[in-house]
């Protein structure tokens, strides 16, 4: 279920209303929440359902394991079980294909003649997202960070909430969990919050991302690219994917808050960063910090000199790139972004002093091409388009309406510009003093934006595919 | 490393509430007034006529309806004048047309899915500003087998000769329709912001707006930019003329002035579709379109069939193809029957 379709309204009205209408008892607040959430999952395909519930069920019972082992050596075993039968569930429906198209290639380019073997996989929605929820808990209690469930119905209500489970936040088990077994504080600041995050979300995914959307197809749809198109394309797609992804973390977060829920902010305005650094603080910060808990500093973090860290942030931004996709623009997208980040880290480090930046501006426009660039890589389909697209940058001549291409994605690109800007000087800290009349008029005129666009494309969100 | 949390429930009570909903019903009061202010505010811009009219640059269709209107009305020295469906808006290149002294014309075709009458409107328009004169009516074996057309591109084309607003296709949302925001889009926003196009479309024309202008300059050719796949088309060679199509040739030409000679050619089928009779069927069909129309002269000899290579979906040529079809169709124009 997409939460920018009339389905989605009708679904979280009358799960808000049984929500608030059914008995306050935890037990059954968090059964309704898992039927819900398995009703929201099992609208793509119930096939679905029962991989999500074999996953989860799997880490439900080693998390016990992991706690009732009395030996290290016991712990660690069924550790290795949660990451093989996650990662092993995610290889093969997400990467399987990738990999052996991949040898394919590589074998026929060695002259070995293979038959390929045709798999038809379908990617389950949302794979990518609860298996590292999934994962993350299981590693959490191998860490004695937190204790292992014992109730099923709260550990399936904490995998399955449906406001994140299908492109995240990605939470922790130490922060949501524990949401199902306290009893929430539900405040009319949390309602108040929820509705405004949630106006905020849907505006700028129906009203940013779906406009900017068919501009970016044209541009990377084009058989023959030209200079402002590619640029225009690009710029175009970066803020398609951050309207797309940030809109729907934004409503995420807003419906859970309107159940009484906190969820994990998941991007800060990464557009206003003036370091490659500053933007992964802004950027998808949950997959961020997966990364750098389970992954980066496992593998050594900073601790183990400069080279070494160098290599640990290429490797670990090479993995993010193919966690979110099977395809080899993704690893490369990660590993430009990971080469960026190690760079900026030894010039940090190594930088003669008064080596700085001066000029007003120069420091963001810097991190804008860095991140752009790698956006051309994330959209293209395959990495011959990009470099075509790149060798687009030396021709000048695009067709008759490269202007028109210019125009309304500026129009898209200042859409975005006001969003960054006024969440930046206005957060909901700040928000939330103001009176409820000019509350009110904002999220009333976000309401007319979202209606004026609300149906006219109905585009799936972006991450849905990771 | 932190210490463990412990997830053991304290209380069975999953929420505890704050009573105080006062300032939450006063923000979501200020919301639903504001939409409907801005909902009447536009009401208002409506009925004074204080916003202008929709624009016509929203999608292919409405961009074709919208232009060729305006082409109809205007007057040019045009010698011939092509009215018709989508076969015609393609495959007659005005440019080919009036190469070496040749033929003239405007080409005024329009979509499938509209009827003969309304071809016979635009003809009607057309000639109030130029005279009476020469109408060619281009039309393909498969619009005239449609049982019916398309009541909502009807309306358009007729409002925009009626001098009435015009109501684009309708959104898919009726909220914004009941709350005129529609008209706000259609009104306001579209004549801003360009509106990118679809699907081949736009590849090709890329913008409503670029779409307009290309259509201004060709004096009313469309370029096709997909290519014909046989495999891929559901088609099939056994045409008909649907009952509709006689009273609509009456009435199509019932709207030409007098002394106004008509023509009319049936364009060609790929190929791959055309079945062993197709020749002799497009005869029966001439002579009896001949017949309704009250045709005076006839263009003999344009192809009926032509190759799959040619085309770029079952009714529209490619570029290539349109303007060597517009060659053949030059000479016949100037030889005559």
């Amino acid at each position: 279920m997409i939460f920018s379709t009339n389905p989605f309204l009708l679904f979280f009205v009358a799960v808000t209303l049984l929500y608030w209408l059914v008995s306050r008892r935890a037990s059954h607040r968090n059964l309704l929440l898992f039927a819900v959430s398995l009703f929201f999952y099992g609208w793509w395909d119930w096939r679905f359902v029962g991989l999500l519930l074999v996953t989860g069920g799997l880490d439900f019972y080693v998390a016990q394991r992991i706690e009732d082992s009395r030996e290290d050596r016991g712990r660690r075993r069924w550790l290795w079980v949660s990451l093989a039968s996650n990662l092993g569930g995610l290889g093969f429906f997400k990467y399987a294909g990738f990999f052996i198209d991949s040898a394919s290639v590589l074998l026929t380019k060695m002259g070995i003649l293979w038959s390929r073997p045709m798999l038809e996989i379908v990617l389950p929605a949302g794979i990518s997202f609860y298996t590292f929820q999934a994962l993350g808990y299981a590693i959490d209690v191998y860490r004695r960070q937190i204790r292992a469930e014992r109730d099923p119905i709260r550990y399936f209500a904490f995998l399955t909430f449906f406001p994140q489970l299908v492109a995240g936040p990605i939470e922790r088990a130490s922060f949501l969990m524990t949401q199902f077994v306290e009893p929430r504080r539900v405040s009319q600041a949390l309602v108040q919050q929820g509705v405004w995050l949630m106006a905020w979300g849907f505006f700028m995914k129906v009203g940013i991302a779906d406009y900017l959307a068919p501009l970016v197809d044209l541009a990377f749809g084009s058989v023959a690219p030209w200079r402002m198109g590619v640029i225009a394309g690009t710029l175009a797609f970066g803020g398609q994917i951050y309207c797309d992804f940030a809109g729907y973390s934004t409503i995420a977060r807003g419906v859970a808050n309107t159940m009484g829920f906190e969820l994990s902010p998941n991007f800060s305005q990464p557009y206003l960063s003036s370091s490659i650094q500053e933007f992964w603080r802004r950027w998808h910060q949950t997959l961020s910090t997966w990364f750098r808990d389970y992954v980066y500093i496992p593998m050594g973090g900073d601790r183990a000199g400069d080279a070494r860290t160098f290599i640990n942030v290429v490797a670990t931004f090479t993995l993010a790139g193919l966690w979110h996709g099977a395809n080899w623009t993704f690893v490369f997208w990660g590993l430009w972004h990971g080469l960026a980040l190690g760079f900026y880290r030894l010039w940090q480090r190594f930088r003669p002093a008064g080596w700085e930046i001066r000029i007003p501006g120069l420091s963001w426009l810097v991190t804008m091409a860095v991140v752009a660039l790698g956006w051309l890589f994330f959209r293209a389909r395959s990495l011959d388009q990009a470099l075509s697209m790149l060798r687009g940058l030396g021709v000048p001549d695009g067709p008759a309406w490269s202007g028109s291409l210019v125009t309304a994605v500026a129009w898209g690109l200042a859409g975005v510009a006001v969003v960054d800007v006024f969440q930046r000087r206005c957060p909901w800290s700040r928000v939330k003093d103001w009176s409820p009349m000019l509350r009110g008029v904002i999220q009333g005129v976000l309401v007319v934006l979202i209606i004026s666009r609300w149906g006219k494309t109905a585009s799936s969100f972006i991450y849905f595919q990771f | 490393m932190r210490p463990q949390q412990e997830l053991k429930a304290p209380s069975m009570i999953s929420h505890t509430y704050e009573p105080e909903w006062k300032q939450a019903g006063l923000s979501g009061l200020w919301t639903v007034v504001t939409v409907l202010a801005v909902a009447v505010m536009l009401q208002v811009g409506i009925s004074m006529k204080a916003l202008p009219p929709a624009s016509l640059r929203q999608d292919p269709d409405s961009v074709i309806l919208g232009t060729k209107g305006r082409m109809a009305r205007e007057k040019d020295s045009a010698a011939v004048v092509f009215v018709g469906d989508s076969s015609c808006l393609v495959n007659v290149d005005m440019a080919t047309l009036s190469e070496a002294g040749g033929v003239r014309g405007v080409n005024l075709g329009l979509l499938s899915y509209l009827s003969i009458d309304s071809f016979g409107r635009i003809a009607q328009e057309a000639l109030a500003v130029r005279g009476p004169g020469r109408i060619v009516l281009v039309v393909h074996p498969e619009a005239l087998r449609l049982a019916a057309v398309s009541p909502p591109h009807e309306k358009l084309l007729a409002a925009i000769f009626d001098d009435v607003p015009v109501e684009i296709w309708g959104s898919p949302n009726p909220v914004a329709r009941i709350l005129g925001f529609d008209e706000f889009r259609d009104r306001v926003v579209n004549r801003i912001i360009p509106e990118p196009l679809r699907g081949a479309f736009g590849a090709h024309y890329g913008f409503s707006g670029d779409l307009e202008k290309e259509l201004l300059r060709s004096r009313g050719t469309m370029r096709e930019a997909r290519i014909f796949d046989p495999k891929g088309e559901t088609a099939s060679g056994e045409y008909r003329l649907a009952k509709r199509i006689e009273s609509e040739c009456r009435g199509f030409r019932g709207r030409l002035p007098v002394g106004t000679r008509v023509r009319i050619i049936i364009s060609p089928v790929p190929a791959s579709i055309a079945r062993k009779n197709h020749e002799s069927q497009m005869a029966d069909f001439q002579a009896r379109l001949e017949n309704w129309l009250g045709a005076d002269l006839w263009v003999s000899k344009m192809p009926s069939v032509l190759p799959d290579s040619q085309f770029a979906t079952v009714t529209h040529l490619l570029p290539e193809a349109s303007i060597q079809y517009s060659q053949v169709l030059r000479k016949r124009l100037i030889e005559g029957p």
